[in-house]
């Protein structure tokens, strides 16, 4: 079944929606925009004309043309952009500690017996993941709301018993409490919205690892707790690399949840990002972000050793 | 200790159903502040299928899903194929390029895309909206597709060409029936990647042409309405009626089997 005319289309659809966008970030993030220097002359009929630096004389006003400027690198390191990619960077790394806290053990818990069905368990747990993410976003908006159904809930029960209302007086609580529009928000909304990309794949792992390893583990006098540590922990580390990737990647350049969470009082790279295309309208300076975007991002996998998976892929197809 | 296990995973399940549970309820109340309970009405739901904005986005993002998932599984499958016969540094050379997609953010493959359209002076729009869509779902669709042509046995395609089959009846007959299940997953995937997209979707549309996820992200922005909580309600009553369906069928053919989990079909 060798045949060309399958090969062709396809590396040709790949080279202009893969390749060709990726060389436009780059070559937008390292120019800058410039007018076009011109010197305007009265023509001899009277005409205004502009004559450009090579002595070229035209009667188009010169538009702005792209030079290659590392402008955007220096403005990149400003103070300003650097304490927003030290903020994405912190709220990434604590949305994925705690979806790690929160994921492993129910990986682990479904594992075990307890659970006659874990696949159906697995499914309940991903489930709320197929509704589009904005929704269950917004569902935490109007749950943390100040006019929202917990401050509704917490001044019905103040009213309804004044010992409670005379504590959260006497802490200092005022009648509306603030929830929305901190960092703490938006990473609570991050973890909602990830914790099922971290417990899949530990899940995964865990299921897959050969029960009899944990038998001999037991006959050979270990304790559960140290064939966890000796056998299932090791074992699933793939699994959690996984997962922190998964978590960390979309956590550290999302731009929807902080504004929808923080409304807008908790910047972060991606909110930056999708400025320069929207508002700002600089889309150099947006892709040069972009590219210290990528490199976060390539950096971060590199350090996982995650992105050797694809020759691992490669030795398969080559055995066949 | 049994019950401390049981009672964590119900409390992760309370985490993350409570949100919705609360939408749902609030769905059906008759006031429009969401902090009184004014009893039961349909009123929402009646003015959400009046709201022709959220109608017209509905009706984008099935439009889009589809069209997409279809010429990706299209585009998709040629390309496995393509890269099965590929030879060994060409093949890896492309699957590097296919990764390339699923290792970016996803800002990144939206900026990416709307630069492309702007160096093509293509106008944003439907259009653009539509091959954006298809350029994220076919990596995807690659690599669902890809395990299952390793699996088949070599001999057949050749089996088919001496019987006397073209190449083309011979990949109809022959090759596509035992790839099907890797064709019809990558099909799925692309419809619900499609359809839960809303960043390389915000980057790549133009001209009015919005799906739902950026309708919900400019009604969320302006406040928020009850109009929402009843289309969530609807989305999530149709996801859940279709995915216990689905996977019930797989869990009851066999309830003990642990390996049925993967057929668990997870959204990413």
């Amino acid at each position: 079944m060798r045949n060309k005319a399958l090969t062709v289309p396809f590396v040709l659809w790949a080279m202009i929606f893969i390749v060709v966008p990726l060389i436009m970030i780059v070559w937008y993030g390292v120019t800058v925009e410039e007018s076009i220097p011109y010197a305007e002359v009265v023509l001899e009929d009277g005409t205004t004309a502009f004559e450009l630096e090579d002595g070229t004389i035209t009667t188009q006003r010169p538009g702005k043309r792209a030079v290659v400027s590392l402008d955007n690198f220096k403005r990149m390191l400003e103070p300003t952009y650097l304490k927003l990619l030290l903020r994405s960077l912190k709220v990434a790394v604590i949305t994925t500690v705690i979806c790690l806290l929160l994921g492993y053990p129910v990986a682990l818990i479904l594992t075990g017996r307890d659970f006659k069905r874990p696949a159906l368990w697995l499914m309940l747990l991903i489930l709320p993941m197929w509704m589009n993410f904005l929704l269950r976003t917004y569902s935490w908006m109007s749950i943390l709301e100040n006019s929202g159904i917990l401050n509704s809930w917490i001044s019905g029960l103040r009213e309804a018993i004044p010992a409670f209302d005379a504590l959260l007086t006497r802490m200092g609580v005022g009648k509306k409490i603030i929830f929305l529009y901190n960092e703490k928000a938006v990473i609570l909304g991050m973890v909602y919205n990830y914790l099922s990309f971290m417990i899949m794949p530990i899940y995964t792992v865990i299921e897959k690892i050969d029960r009899s390893l944990l038998e001999a583990a037991a006959d050979l006098g270990a304790s559960p707790r140290k064939s966890f540590l000796r056998v299932t922990l090791p074992y699933s580390l793939p699994g959690v690399l996984e997962g922190v990737t998964m978590v960390f990647v979309p956590a550290v350049t999302t731009f929807v949840i902080s504004q929808l969470m923080g409304g807008g009082k908790v910047p972060l790279i991606g909110d930056i990002i999708q400025n320069q295309f929207g508002k700002s309208s600089d889309w150099h300076f947006g892709a040069t972000l972009s590219l210290l975007v990528m490199v976060v991002v390539l950096a971060f996998m590199g350090a996982l050793g995650r992105i050797d998976k694809e020759d691992e892929t490669q030795k398969e197809v080559r055995i066949l | 200790m049994k019950k401390l296990r049981k009672a964590y995973i119900g409390l992760i399940m309370a985490f993350l159903y409570a949100p919705i549970v609360l939408l749902i309820l609030y769905s059906f109340n008759d006031s429009k502040s969401r902090a009184q309970w004014g009893g039961f009405t349909l009123r929402w739901y009646r003015e959400l299928f009046a709201d022709e904005a959220i109608m017209g986005a509905l009706g984008t993002t099935l439009s889009i899903g589809l069209l997409a998932a279809a010429i990706s599984t299209v585009l998709g499958t040629v390309g496995a194929i393509a890269l099965f016969q590929m030879k060994r540094r060409p093949r890896q050379a492309m699957m590097s390029v296919v990764n390339l997609p699923m290792l970016n953010s996803e800002v990144v493959t939206g900026v990416s895309l709307m630069l492309l359209y702007a160096m093509a002076r293509i106008q944003l729009g439907y259009l653009t909206l539509l091959l954006s869509h298809i350029a994220f779902c076919v990596p995807y669709v690659v690599l669902s597709v890809l395990p299952k042509l390793r699996q088949l046995d070599p001999n057949l395609a050749e089996a088919a060409q001496d019987l006397g089959a073209t190449p083309v009846q011979g990949f109809l007959r022959v090759i596509l029936p035992d790839i099907m299940p890797g064709v019809f997953s990558g099909f799925i995937m692309a419809l619900t990647m499609s359809i839960d997209d809303f960043v390389v979707s915000f980057f790549t549309t133009g001209s009015g042409v919005s799906n739902l996820s950026i309708t919900i992200y400019t009604m969320a922005k302006r406040g928020i309405s009850p109009k929402i909580n009843a289309l969530s309600t609807i989305i999530f009553a149709c996801v859940f009626v279709l995915l216990i369906g689905i996977n019930l069928q797989d869990l009851r053919k066999d309830p003990r089997s642990k390996e049925k989990v993967e057929n668990v079909r997870i959204p990413y």
